[in-house]
């Protein structure tokens, strides 16, 4: 399978109002450009866990049948193979034939994050017995402070133990692993925040990027996509 | 000419009418109340009627909500009889929940919605979010972000007014 960088094609986020495209440019520009505009930073000056709203967040209306954001020329996914904080090697590609999430967070980040898993926990929840058709593969922002043990904490604190795999490295490890998904992770202000990029990427059963949900998505819109996700 | 002036007027001022009827928060009633309760009494709708109350959503997992919490609490005690407060635990943990609670002293009863359902109702997007309600269930003002004990008693004081 041919793995280029995200955002090789068009970009299409639109809602019932009017779908919006983006037009073509280098690989990896493209959905770069729009996952920062959909998400917020972690910490810092944020006035509140709601993530601001953006023109990728609205759900699409022109293509698919998707609730989430989709992509109008679906990508192939990035690279994604790291260890888990238990050691153990992931690598999405094995996940042929089910939906994969994949989202970038960190442990001890005070808003946008939890605010995420425990979106996907409620989704989960919804999902049932469905939920065996999804991957939930989150990636750390932040190599220095996702230890293992906060790792664990976290994932017991958000009941995702044993539901969210929680990828992490070293930050020459995570930084590949970042710029191939058009991520951004930095600490511009303060050594225990990250501003990164928070966004989820909806994976096909094929191994297609196939929607984008803002860090605020409803439950409701995974829940619906996930079937259709797996069977793509 | 003059006529056509008027008319013009008319349908301006008819639009800007359209327009600020539109923009205004549409009021509604509440949505239910989750049944698990965390700390203090069980609140439903019909034990929050007679008075305004404001119903917060928060998490303990939640920077802005640790932010605002002290604030929850003095707004609470500064409305005193005037309105109910309720907290709602939103998709949290249960034991961090309850240290949450004990750390800011909350005297208010605070509820459980463990899977996020009331929250979404409600039509939350993010923590905290505090709903008023007026004496007859409906939501009358929503605010979300962290707030300050003035922002919190102005909110359901106006509330009062328009009970």
């Amino acid at each position: 399978m041919n793995r280029r960088p995200l955002g090789s094609r068009g970009v299409r986020a639109g809602g019932p109002i009017g779908a919006k495209a983006w037009p073509s440019s280098g690989a990896g520009a493209v959905i770069a450009s729009v996952v920062l505009l959909a998400v917020t930073a972690c910490g810092g000056s944020s006035p509140s866990t709601q993530p601001k709203t953006n023109p990728a967040a609205k759900p699409a209306a022109a293509a698919a049948s998707f609730d989430g954001p989709t992509l109008a020329n679906p990508a192939v996914e990035p690279p994604l193979a790291l260890r888990d904080s238990l050691g153990h090697t992931v690598n999405i590609s094995a996940y042929q034939g089910k939906a994969v999430l994949v989202t970038f967070i960190y442990t001890h980040c005070p808003d946008v994050c939890p605010l995420i898993t425990a979106n996907l926990h409620n989704a989960l929840a919804l999902l049932g017995p469905r939920a065996s058709k999804v991957r939930i593969v989150a990636v750390s922002t932040d190599p220095r402070g996702d230890t293992p043990a906060a790792v664990s904490a976290f994932l017991a604190r958000h009941a995702m133990t044993g539901r969210m795999e929680y990828l992490v490295g070293t930050r020459a490890a995570l930084k590949p692993v970042w710029k191939a998904w058009g991520v951004s992770a930095s600490n511009p202000t303060s050594a225990d925040e990250v501003n990164h990029t928070a966004a989820v990427y909806g994976i096909s059963g094929s191994g297609k990027v196939m929607t984008l949900y803002a860090s605020n998505f409803k439950p409701a819109d995974i829940v619906h996509d996930v079937p259709l996700l797996a069977s793509q | 000419m003059r006529l056509a002036a008027v008319a013009l007027v008319a349908l301006v001022s008819a639009a800007l009418v359209v327009a600020l009827t539109r923009s205004a928060p549409a009021v509604r009633a509440a949505p239910a109340l989750p049944g698990r309760v965390l700390v203090g009494t069980p609140e439903t709708l019909v034990s929050l009627r007679g008075r305004p109350a404001l119903v917060d959503f928060f998490a303990s997992w939640c920077g802005p909500c640790v932010a605002e919490a002290p604030a929850l609490e003095r707004a609470a005690r500064a409305l005193g009889g005037r309105a109910t407060v309720v907290g709602v635990d939103w998709s949290d943990n249960r034991s961090y929940a309850r240290r949450f609670v004990g750390r800011y002293g909350w005297s208010f009863p605070v509820l459980e919605d463990p899977d996020g359902k009331a929250g979404y109702a409600y039509g939350i997007q993010g923590l905290p979010s505090a709903f008023v309600l007026d004496a007859r269930g409906a939501i009358v003002r929503r605010l979300f972000g962290p707030q300050t004990v003035a922002s919190l008693v102005a909110a359901v004081d106006a509330a009062g007014r328009r009970s």
